[in-house]
This record gives C-alpha cells, structure tokens and sequence, in this order.
C-alpha cells in the first residue's frame, strides 16, 4: 500500500509555468500593496489587513485542525495530515505580513490619533487597552506563541517518520490540548484587536467565536483544496479516498452550518435588543450596496454549501467538492471585507485595484508557500501508530 | 402459493457477511437476512437497494418551515397586527427561532413514523421470528429454494468455511 | 470490509464477552426483584417527589407570591432550575446525537442512560415555566390554535414563545430518539422474557422486530438522520434559553457570546449529571465491563473541553465588559462578582473553572471516587451559574431606588428539592423496566479495537 510516500518534489515544479505565474501575480501584489500604501492609504491598509489575516487564519487554522485530531484521537485524517501542516508552514511569512501591516495602524486605527481619544470619553476609557505600544506588544505576543506551537506540532510529527516513536504522538496530543487553549484565548483577543478595534466603540462578545467559526470554515475548504490538488497531481493519489474527502465534506457542512449560527446569534441580539450604540454595526452593513456583500456572505458561507454538500453523494464527489471549497474561499474574503472595509467606505463596496491586488497576491503566495512547505516532509507521516485506520479508513 | 425456504443459522457478523457474499456471487436468492444487530455491510452484501426515506425527511422539513413560515407571518402581520415593542409586523429574524423548530419536528417524528409504516412495524404487531436467538446472539440467513434443481448439499458445502451451526428447510405459506 | 484499528486502540467492552453475555449481563437486573438498595433510593426520591407536588400544590391554590420573588426580581428559583435541568438534558442528546455524527464509539454504553436522562431532565424542567404562569391551567393558551378570543394569536416575536416550541419540539424529539433506539432491545427483551405478562407488554412495544436486515438497513438511514436532526436541534434548544435573557436590554444578560456559552455550560453540566449516574449504575449493576475506566476518561475530556468553553465565555464577559467602556456594563460584571450575592459567583468559578482543571491528568480521570466528586462539584456549580446570572443583574438595576434582594422561601427550596425527586424516582424506575445500555449498539461494537485479542464466538 505504502508505496512512492517517501520525500517528493514540490507538485508546482512538475508545473514551471504555473509556478512563474503564481510568483507574478504574488509580486504584483505586494508591488500594489506597497503603493497602495503610499497613494491611497485609507483604501490600501485595510485590504493589506484583510489580506495579512486572511493568510494568518488560513495557517492558524491548519495548526487548530492538527490540534484537533490530535486531541480527540481521530484515525481518519492521519494520512492528509501533511497537508494542514503545510498550512501551517505558511505561518512566519503570515506574521511578517502581520508584522508589515503594523506600520498601517495610524491610517487603520482611529483610537491611535491622540486628538481623536481626547474628544471622546469612550476611548479614553479604553486607552488602557487600544494604545499603540500595548498593540504592537500584543501583537508580537500573539504570534510568537502560536509560531512556537506550529513548529513543534510539525516538528515532532516529522521526526516521527524517522523514529517511529510512539511517544511523539503522545507529545503531540499534549501540545495540542495546550494549543486549543491558547488559541481559543488569543485568538478572542487578537481578532478583536486587529478588527474589531476598526470601530473602537463598538463591541460584541461573540466576535473571537465569530472568528474562530470562519477561520475553521475557511481553513477546511483550503485544506480540501490542498488534498485535492495533491491527490490529481500525485503525491497523495493512491492515499486519499472517497472516505476521507467525504469526512473532510462532513466537517466543512458542519463548520458551514455552525458559522451560520454564530453570525445569526450575534445578528439577532443586536437587532432585537435595538441598542442604538450596538446596532449602528450592522446599520452601516446594510446600508446602500453594503446589503448585496451582506447576502452573498450568507449565500457564499453557507447556503451553498449547506445545499450543495447535504447529500452523501456530493460530499464524496472531489469536483463538486472543490467547488464548494473555492465558494467558501471566496466567501471568507466577502466576510471579512463586509467586516473590515464599512468604516472606511461608508457607502458602499468598491472592488478596485486595491481591493485585487493584495489579495490575488496573498493567494499565489498561499498556494506557492503551501506547496513548498508540503515538499519538505514525507507526504504522508509514514510512522504514525494511526496511520493504519486513515489508509483502510471507509465511512 | 408457498415457497421453500432454506434458513442458515450463523454464529458471528463476519460469517454471515461472508456468506452473504458467497450466496450472492453463486446467484442464490437471498430472501432476508436477521441479525441482533446493524451489521456493517450486510445491506450491501445482500444487495439491498440505498433506502429514499431520506427525501422524506427533507421534503416534510421544507414543509413544516414553509408552513410555520407563513403561519407566522399570517397571524403576526395580517390576521391581527399587533405592534409589539415597535418591531416590525413581519420580524423575518424573529420567525427563524420557531420555524427551525417546526422544521426539525415535521423532518424528524415523520422520518419515524415512516420508517415505521414502510417496514410495516406496528405496536402490538405479532413477531415472526425466523430462528430462537435472532434478538440475541444468531445471525440467520434465509435463502429461497427457486426450483426443483436448488441443492441444499451444495450451499451447505459453500457455507462450510463460515461455521454454520444449523441448517433447516422450511415451507413459508402465503 | 473489516475495520482496521490501530494498536494505540482500547477496547470498549471488557472480559471477553460474547453477545449473548451482553444480553444476559444488561437484561438480568430486569429479571429479579428490586434489591434492598433501590428501594432505599427509591423510597427517598420518592418522598422528595412528594414534598415537592405538596409545595406546588400549595403555590398553585395560593400564588406564585409564596415564592420569594418581589417587584425587582421577578425570577429567580424558577428559571434558574428550569435552565439547570435543560442543560442536564443537553448530554443526552449530545451523546446520542453529535458522538454518533464524530464516530465516537465509545458512546454505545451511555446513550440509551443518558437519553433517558435527557427525556426525564425537559420533564422537570418543565415544569418551571407552567408553574412560574400563576394560572398553569391556562399553559395550552401557549399553543397557538384558533380561538374566540379574536382568533388572538400568540407572538411569535417573543422569545418565551420561541422557548416553548423549543421545549416541546426538543421533548418530542429525544422521546422518539430514544424510542427508536429501545425498538430492536425491546424485541431482543420480548424474545427473552420468561412471565407472560412481560412477554406481552415487551412485544406489544415492540413493534414485531424481528431483526430483517431490510429493516435494519432503513433503520440505521433514520438513525443517521434523526442524529443530523437532533444535532442542531440541541444546539437551538439552549440558544434560545439564552435568548431569553440576551435580548433583552439587561447588562450581564444582554450579551451575544450567551448563545454558544449557554450550549457549553449546558453540555458541560449534563455531562457531570451523566458521569453522576453512570458512576452508581456501574457499582451497583456491575456494568463495569461496558462502562469502562475508558469510557469515563472520554467524558472526562468532553467536560475539560466544555469547561474551557464556559471558561473562555466568562473571560470574554468580563474583559468585554471592561472593553465597553460602558458604566452600566462594567459595573453589572463587578457587581456580580464583588457585590451581596459575589458569594454565589465565586462557587460558581471554583465549581465550574478550578475544579474541572483535576481532569487534566489521566490519574485522576480514572479514578472514580475523584471523578464522582468533582461530577457533583460541577452539579452545583452549574446551578449557582444560572442562579448568578440571573439574580445578580435583577437585584441591581438601572434604578438604584428599586435595588432589591432575594431570599428563597421554603416553598422554593421545597420545589428544586421536589425536581430532584422527580428526576431521580423518573431514573431508578426507568432502570427497572427498560435495558440501561443499549444492547444492539454494544454488541456491534464488541469487536473495536480487540483486533481478534481474546474474541470468543
């Protein structure tokens, strides 16, 4: 069964041209983020944030999904779980591009101007928290920890195809307990540091689940997105089922549908409780074009998965799968720019060349960082005591 | 009519799947199999055809959400309007809560109560067990003896590996 | 098509049982007379069963004025043990319902415990709300049929509306679940049982199962999708409990994180009620091959992960509360902690956040004395949870001339006691008349993990 497993050239070398035009549309991107930067910092900076996050989320939440099989045991993904800790490869160039985007917050952060927080008795009862040094050192912090966690998951896991030892999976199960932890707290924070601080006298308690919520979402359909393009072009081929495609299609469906619940149950409360401070958040959501972005969030994010993938037969279907993925994909861009972008376009959505251009380049680098990282480990983590139950796994 | 049917009594789960397999592959026609317990494969070894009691389920759930849909809407904005709090007459947000409810409740005692009715199972119905031990620890396979050229020597030389404890023909009458 | 398990794999069921050992094992408790123990336990719940209908019956001829509610506080006792007892419900079905979905084979001891658990826990809960009415002869005024009053139809914008189709659908729901899931046992009782009477009411139950693998094969589809049903449906239920309190206005109660929160706590407490009951039933009828060290470990780790939840929900309250920079916000989160009832609120903490910090090392996950306790521990401070959130914002409102407080009369005590015993005289003569663990979902995965070590035909 095992066979052709061992270490394997990056997929993308086997496709040179693909690769080239990947690392364009990356350098284009970065080249229009930077002048963005300069020319139209109000609409630049948050389209480099969004972008910085979204390739945060997508490598964090590789990290969460390792964590998560580790802890509850699962036998299932162990022959895919190359492919999340790929994802979790992408995590330094993530926290740089965090890191670079701290150099946006006069242009991103109301609460940093000092005439805008003496005006305003809210911020000043805030300043304790949203202050500049306070941030930076928070942010640094964040991604320290969740680095230090990424490397050693992925360290053990690999020193494992050489060992064979059984207490690497045992020391991974207690990183992992300790991760979920971590992550649930930082993460909360972090995500109300960066996003939810863009409106400082807005707040909401379920704004880190929120997050979480979309994160997994998003970062199942990356990591079937990954699995899949594994599987067609080889590394994975003979590993990957429909059993495992259908177990990841299970997961994106719940994780679809839990997003939904989390974005209804902040969406209600404020809505029913009408409190005038609370629901100017969702007040500058829907108005003018702003309605159409806050549709298509839903309808990307869950209608169409939740339709699409209600069928055992759809979710086994790796085209039909790969689809979805890419909707939600998309879907996670509209969510956070629906979350990011109001208060600096107050009238609508614009989609633009500051809009396009950090994102398409933070996809190329995903997907170009994603493979790199994939190719310097075996595909399959051959040594693990689990690895069994994933190869004869059938759902 | 009445037909012969020949009853193989198993002792594992893996016996009689592999028997199944075996009955089927030799063209044998497999009237039921009884187990005391869901086993894995089985409906797929005796080539039972995927139930549909899932489109049931979904199309009594779309009903009872648009039915408890409308209702809401009907008494809360046109039968008699009541302006509650100021909320709007149709809350659409508002209507979500109960019509999920309402959905899971038409979508779920339904699915039962055909699961029920399809596979004919009724309170106080009388049991027909195959062979003592079917509810326990026996796992019975019922083969039909089609014609007169049916050879009860040669099933019990194909079921020979599986560990068969008993064998027995008997004359189902309609 | 055999499964294939990893050697790191525990078995689920041990000593080397054959199938018609579970049989026997689960069904033979059912076959002698009480012992001497349950009817100790049963003359107990009873009696707590007793003072408590004496109590309702006492509050119902005179008013709900004999409970120790005022102008300020209008709920207090009742919502906290209606909300406590749903919560309880919670692990039933997640057991049931979401395990299933995960594959966690490990649940095919407890379910059919923890169903039944469930079912009896919505019963008593309830009762609350019908009694909190005043008039409970009035409850069907809920259901919204056409009348002569107009036809004046109830609002469907009220959250308590919203609460009453959640209860109701969510008891009618986990009874059919669970009826459908006794079905196959009930015959496999009814095949076994000796006396006719039991023969007759066993078959009568039963339905005429006779184990067809066409029926087995439809069975186990609805099984799949009740479980899919249910799933969310769990999740709806204690959402809109929460509902109840977060849209309001109220600092403390109006919060969005409460939906999620409330879920977790809810899961969080059936599970310790669960681990409660499996702990006597296990000593007392022996199960301790099919409820094994490993399966008390599992619910061990769903109660850490649970825990750390409502962990993180009470974190986030208070450092959001702080964030706001809203003085009602911020002194409704103080309040709670350093104000007259800061008591109740630290219970709460050292019973739901320290205490389930034991379970982090695997010692004292399987060890059942320790686990029995800190099970209790969480119990009551589950309780005290809902007790802080809802007493701590009423007695402290935007008007300080309507500050209140709240001491329970005898009559409250006597109707959470009486909940008990309704509870329990509910469970103990359930385990009198049904299978306590499933025999049909045992026996199917007597195989795991035992990869042929010790398998006995």
């Amino acid at each position: 069964m095992i066979m052709n497993l061992h270490k394997s050239e990056d997929v993308l070398a086997g496709i040179p041209r693909l690769r080239r035009n990947l690392a364009l549309v990356m350098a284009l991107g970065a080249i229009t983020a930077s002048i963005g930067a300069f020319v139209a910092p109000e609409r630049a900076w948050p389209n480099i944030l969004l972008a910085s996050f979204y390739l945060l989320s997508l490598g964090l939440a590789g990290v969460l999904f390792i964590a998560l099989q580790y802890v509850s045991n699962a036998g299932w993904s162990v022959a895919i779980r190359r492919a999340p800790e790929a994802l979790a490869g992408i995590l330094p160039i993530a926290s740089l591009l965090m890191v670079i985007t701290l150099l946006g917050i006069p242009s991103l952060y109301e609460w940093s101007h000092a005439d805008a927080v003496s005006g305003n008795h809210l911020l000043q009862a805030k300043a304790g928290w949203l202050n500049v040094p306070f941030f930076v050192i928070r942010t640094i912090l964040y991604l320290s920890v969740w680095f230090v966690f990424a490397f050693y998951l992925r360290k053990f896991s690999r020193q494992q195809d050489a060992t064979g030892d059984v207490s690497l999976t045992r020391k991974n199960k207690k990183l992992s307990g300790g991760f979920l932890v971590v992550i649930a707290l930082t993460f909360t924070l972090a995500s109300m540091d960066w996003i939810m601080s863009l409106e400082p006298e807005w707040y909401s308690t379920i704004f880190g689940m929120y997050n979480l919520s979309g994160m997994l979402l998003n970062g199942l359909a990356a990591i079937a997105v990954v699995v899949i393009i594994l599987r067609r072009t080889g590394p994975l081929r003979t590993v990957v089922t429909d059993s495992h495609l259908h177990d990841l299609g299970k997961l994106i469906f719940a994780f679809s549908t839990f997003w939904m619940y989390i974005w209804f149950s902040q969406y209600i409360l404020i809505w029913y409780a009408n409190i005038p401070e609370e629901v100017v958040y969702f007040v500058n959501r829907e108005k003018g074009s702003w309605t159409i972005f806050a549709g298509l969030n839903v309808v990307f994010n869950w209608l169409i998965p939740f339709v699409v993938l209600l069928s055992q037969w759809s979710k086994k279907n790796e085209g039909l799968l790969l689809k979805v993925c890419v909707i939600i994909m998309i879907g996670h861009w509209i969510d956070l720019y629906w979350m990011i972008l109001p208060p600096f376009l107050k009238t609508g959505p614009e989609v633009s060349l500051w809009e396009i251009g950090p994102f398409a380049g933070m996809i190329a680098l995903f997907f170009l960082g994603t493979f790199k990282a994939f190719a310097q480990a075996n595909p399959v983590p051959l040594k693990d005591p689990l690895l069994v139950e994933s190869i004869h796994h059938h759902s | 009519m009445s037909r012969r049917l020949l009853v193989n009594v198993f002792q594992s789960d893996q016996d009689i799947l592999n028997a199944t397999k075996a009955a089927r592959e030799n063209g044998y026609t497999i009237v039921d199999a009884y187990t005391p317990y869901a086993v894995h494969g089985l409906d797929k070894a005796m080539g039972i055809r995927p139930t549909r009691i899932g489109w049931i389920c979904l199309g009594l759930g779309l009903l009872g959400a648009a039915a408890k849909l409308w209702f809401q809407i009907w008494t809360s904005a046109f039968d008699w309007p009541v302006n509650v709090g100021g909320k709007p007459l149709t809350s659409l947000p508002a209507f979500v809560p109960v019509t999920f409810e309402v959905t899971v409740l038409f979508a779920g005692v339904g699915t039962v109560v055909a699961f029920f009715l399809v596979s004919r199972l009724l309170p106080g119905k009388r049991p027909k067990v195959v062979y003592e031990g079917v509810t326990n620890d026996k796992f019975v396979l019922v083969l039909a003896e089609e014609d007169a050229s049916f050879d009860v020597e040669k099933v019990e030389k194909l079921f020979a590996p599986f560990h068969m404890v008993k064998m027995e023909e008997r004359v189902e009458e309609d | 098509m055999a499964e294939v398990y990893s050697t790191l794999r525990t078995p689920l069921v041990l000593d080397n049982k054959s199938y018609s050992d579970i049989t026997r094992d689960v069904c033979e408790t059912l076959d002698h007379r009480p012992s001497t123990a349950w009817w100790a336990a049963f003359i107990v719940s009873f009696s707590l069963l007793v003072i408590g209908a004496v109590a309702i019956a006492y509050q119902i001829a005179t008013g709900v004025g004999v409970w120790g509610l005022n102008n300020t506080i209008g709920w207090a006792f009742d919502i906290t043990n209606f909300v406590f007892w749903i919560g309880i419900g919670h692990a039933g079905t997640l057991i049931s319902a979401i395990l299933f979905l995960f594959r966690q084979k490990w649940r095919t001891s407890v379910n059919r415990s923890a169903e039944a658990m469930t079912i009896f826990a919505v019963i008593c809960a309830g009762i609350f709300p019908i009694i909190h009415t005043g008039r409970p002869w009035f409850a069907f005024w809920l259901i919204p049929y056409p009348n002569f009053r107009g036809p004046l139809w109830i609002n469907f914008r009220s959250p308590l509306v919203w609460d009453m189709f959640a209860i109701s659908c969510y008891f009618t729901i986990s009874f059919v679940f669970w009826f459908t899931g006794l079905v196959p046992d009930l015959a496999t009782l009814r095949d076994r049982a000796t006396s006719k009477i039991k023969k007759k009411i066993y078959g009568f139950l039963s339905f005429g199962w006779d184990g067809s693998n066409r029926t087995w094969h439809r069975y186990e589809k609805v099984y799949l999708l009740l479980a899919g049903l249910a799933t969310p449906l769990v999740v709806s239920v204690h959402t809109i409990v929460s509902w109840d309190f977060a849209t309001s206005v109220i600092p403390g109660w109006h919060t969005t994180i409460l939906p999620p929160y409330f879920v977790a706590g809810a899961v969080f407490s059936g599970f310790a009620m669960v681990l409660t009951l499996m702990l006597i039933v296990r000593r007392v009828l022996h199960f301790e091959s099919y409820i094994t060290l490993h399966h008390i470990e599992q619910m061990c780790k769903v109660i850490i992960a649970t825990g750390g939840i409502v962990g993180l929900a009470y974190a986030t309250e208070l450092f959001v509360a702080y964030y706001s920079g809203n003085e009602y916000e911020r002194f409704a989160f103080i309040n709670r902690a350093l104000g007259p009832y800061g008591w109740t609120y630290w219970i709460m903490v050292s019973c739901n956040i320290l205490a389930p910090q034991l379970f982090w090392f695997k010692k004292l996950r399987r060890n059942v004395a320790v686990v029995f306790v800190v099970s209790i521990i969480i119990n009551v401070g589950m309780w005290f949870e809902r007790f802080v959130i809802i007493m701590t914002s009423l007695t402290r409102d935007f008007l300080p001339a309507s500050w209140s407080a709240f001491t329970p009369t005898i009559i409250d005590i006597a109707t959470l006691v009486g909940s008990f015993g309704l509870f329990f005289t509910l469970f103990l003569l359930f385990s009198r008349l049904l299978p306590m663990i499933s025999i049909g979902e045992v026996k199917n995965v007597l195989h795991y993990a035992n990869n042929g070590k010790g398998d006995k035909k």
